[in-house]
């Protein structure tokens, strides 16, 4: 895999957000790649980090919130953290584009949605507002929305809440961008939806061969459009893999955890696993495994920081655990190595 | 006398609206909802009826407001020649009265545009630049506000002495922002937070683009109501400076003036005051009402389901 061709590179990415509780250490030196044309998984619950991350790349994190120095977002030869404003501003739709959770209120409700997409061609290129409307009414019409020219004069609430998914969708994708961002776009809608929805990111990624960073509580949508997951509690990535391997093999306590406390249709009766405890506060991650204190397998090493230890095969995990199997049992036959 | 009160002023600087609603009400929509309020209706005829009267004034006014007669007709009481009487310079009152609309309406409406103005850019720039400006910004006006208004317009006239009603207008305007500023910053800063608007720079739109399209349009109701209110405010305060002499110069004359001429003949010529008193009580009690059912309508909570 030593083509792989890395289009975006976080790098101790640290992103913290200054509280009246003290410093809340959202993102905590978080790094990881996406290549050009993957679809990378990041799933975690809620307040892991995940979003602030998403926010980060674009810099979209506002005051009390920062991202610390010593952080590096390498995406098309240059830090993206370097940038001057207007540079940034060139990158975000253009390069980079996201679609967010809900689609109910990240539509402008006094807008057209043809409108809105438009907006989009307006604010990156020199088209007329004619051309523009044009191209909107395209990519309605390429994410599926019927009667497109009818519907681009409909406002926001005139729509279903898959429909305003698509046109969040429309906005983002219609510059073709090299990465999307999505974040739970599914979240908030039903699960009939939600699988449309995720087949037509997976349909439009194939088409414009863009990357996806795809963040979600939910592993069934990891599971089936995936390529490489990485796994984030209490704003550090405690698990990276495949998306064979972390199904078949999870080598963190908490992904184990995550993945019993998933509903499987071959086990339909067993009663679902939850993990106990709750992520502790951003303003104090404790010293040491912050997994530590929910997990059942702890043990004295883990009152240190662990590293994200590789596992080979581009596994890596935070716990000292795959440490100690791997001394006691050096010959496992881990993942055959494809480096 | 209606008075210039703390209680009215605060009224106006410390309004909060609703949060804005979702989908907001559209000016069709709108005018659907507030014609079938018959309150609202006849607030709205009294407000017309007025406002017709300052337009056609040169029209409707049986005599020059300024012209005065025969010594012997002064202090008249309301007859058929003289509707509201005669003042003790013989003027028609009535003619007065109508004058003073103009003269009322156009300093209160030019003062609310001047306070609107001021207030919104002032306000939507802290709102949305936030970080320290805002925290700077926000201060100065809690500190302004707490001046109390009549103090502040008086200790400013006291030290200029006679002013031309374009320069009152422009004192009573700049000193009424405060809390319009207060209002338009709060709103700014909550939409800021908004989905949308994170969106809209997500997908690359430049700050002034996010605040013009996607932020500015959301302060319409907001600001709507708080003009309306402001009108009826401003009249009250242009009316307390005249009472009290600090008003619009001779021979202009604006209720409030009407008034303060009228003041020393209440027991033996009571028309003298109560009519300009009617029309000034009227107008405020007229323009709060409409501003009171602009707002009700507004409310997410009177819209018709999409």
């Amino acid at each position: 895999m030593n083509e792989r061709n890395t289009l975006l590179a976080v790098e101790n990415l640290r992103t913290s957000y200054r509280t009246t509780h003290g410093t809340a250490r959202a993102v905590d030196n978080v790094s990881f790649n996406i290549d050009a044309g993957e679809i990378l998984g990041i799933v975690g619950e809620s307040g892991c980090g995940k979003t602030a991350t998403a926010l980060s790349v674009l810099r979209l994190i506002d005051p009390p919130g920062r991202i610390e120095a010593g952080s590096h977002l390498w995406f098309e030869g240059h830090d993206l953290l370097t940038l001057d404003e207007e540079a940034i501003r060139q990158v975000r739709g253009r390069r980079i584009a996201m679609v967010f959770q809900e689609p109910m209120t990240a539509l402008n409700p006094v807008f057209t949605v043809g409108d809105q997409v438009a907006e989009v061609v307006r604010v990156h290129t020199s088209a007329t507002r004619r051309e523009a409307w044009a191209r909107a009414v395209a990519m309605l019409d390429r994410v599926g929305i019927p009667e497109p020219a009818i519907r681009a004069r409909s406002y926001p609430h005139q729509l279903s809440g898959g429909l305003r998914q698509r046109v969040l969708i429309a906005m983002a994708l219609v510059m073709r961008p090299a990465l999307l961002i999505a974040d739970e776009p599914t979240t908030a809608l039903d699960v009939t939806i939600q699988a449309q929805i995720l087949e037509l990111l997976q349909e439009l990624q194939r088409e414009m061969g863009m990357a996806v960073m795809l963040i979600t509580h939910d592993l069934g949508v990891v599971a089936e459009v995936a390529q490489r997951v990485i796994v984030m509690y209490a704003g550090q990535v405690v698990e990276e893999a495949g998306v064979q391997d972390l199904f078949s093999s999870p080598r963190h306590p908490y992904t184990r955890g995550l993945l019993r406390a998933m509903p499987r249709a071959r086990r339909a009766a067993e009663r679902l696993q939850t993990i106990p405890g709750t992520v502790p506060s951003p303003t104090a991650w404790p010293a040491g495994c912050r997994f530590r204190d929910r997990c059942a397998d702890a043990f004295e090493p883990c009152g240190n920081p662990p590293d994200l230890f590789d596992l080979g095969g581009g596994h890596r995990a935070r716990c000292f655990l795959t440490q100690v199997t791997a001394a006691t049992a050096p010959t496992e036959p881990s993942m055959p190595s494809r480096i | 006398m209606a008075d210039v009160t703390p209680a009215s002023v605060a009224a106006f600087a410390d309004y909060a609206p609703p949060v804005t609603s979702l989908p907001p009400a559209q000016p069709a929509t709108l005018w659907k909802t507030l014609r079938r309020d018959r309150t609202f209706r006849s607030a709205l005829a009294v407000l017309g009826v007025i406002v017709g009267a300052a337009i056609f004034a040169p029209l409707l006014a049986p005599y020059d407001p300024a012209a005065q007669f025969d010594l012997t007709t002064r202090l008249q009481a309301p007859s058929a020649a003289h509707w509201f009487g005669t003042d003790p310079v013989t003027r028609d009152v009535l003619s007065r009265v109508v004058f003073g609309a103009r003269i009322s309406l156009t300093i209160a409406f030019l003062a609310v545009a001047l306070s609107l103005t001021i207030g919104t850019v002032v306000g939507a720039a802290a709102g949305f630049v936030g970080g320290s400006f805002d925290a700077f910004v926000a201060r100065s006006i809690d500190a302004l506000l707490s001046i109390p208004r009549v103090l502040l317009l008086l200790s400013v006239l006291s030290l200029w002495g006679e002013l031309s009603t374009r320069a009152l207008v422009v004192l009573i305007g700049t000193t009424g922002w405060f809390g319009v500023a207060r209002l338009v910053r709060g709103e700014v800063a909550a939409l800021r937070q908004r989905d949308f608007v994170t969106a809209s720079r997500a997908l690359g739109a430049r700050g002034m683009r996010v605040l013009v399209r996607h932020v500015v349009p959301h302060l319409a109701s907001p600001i709507l109501v708080a003009a309306t209110l402001g009108v009826g405010h401003m009249i009250v305060v242009e009316a307390g400076l005249s009472f009290l002499g600090f008003g619009v110069p001779q021979p202009d004359a604006s209720w409030g003036s009407i008034i303060r001429d009228g003041r020393e003949f209440m027991q033996t010529a009571w028309w003298l005051t109560a009519f300009p008193g009617l029309a000034l009580v009227l107008t405020v009690l007229a323009v709060n009402v409409v501003s009171d059912r602009l707002r009700a309508a507004l409310s997410p909570r009177q819209l018709p389901a999409p």
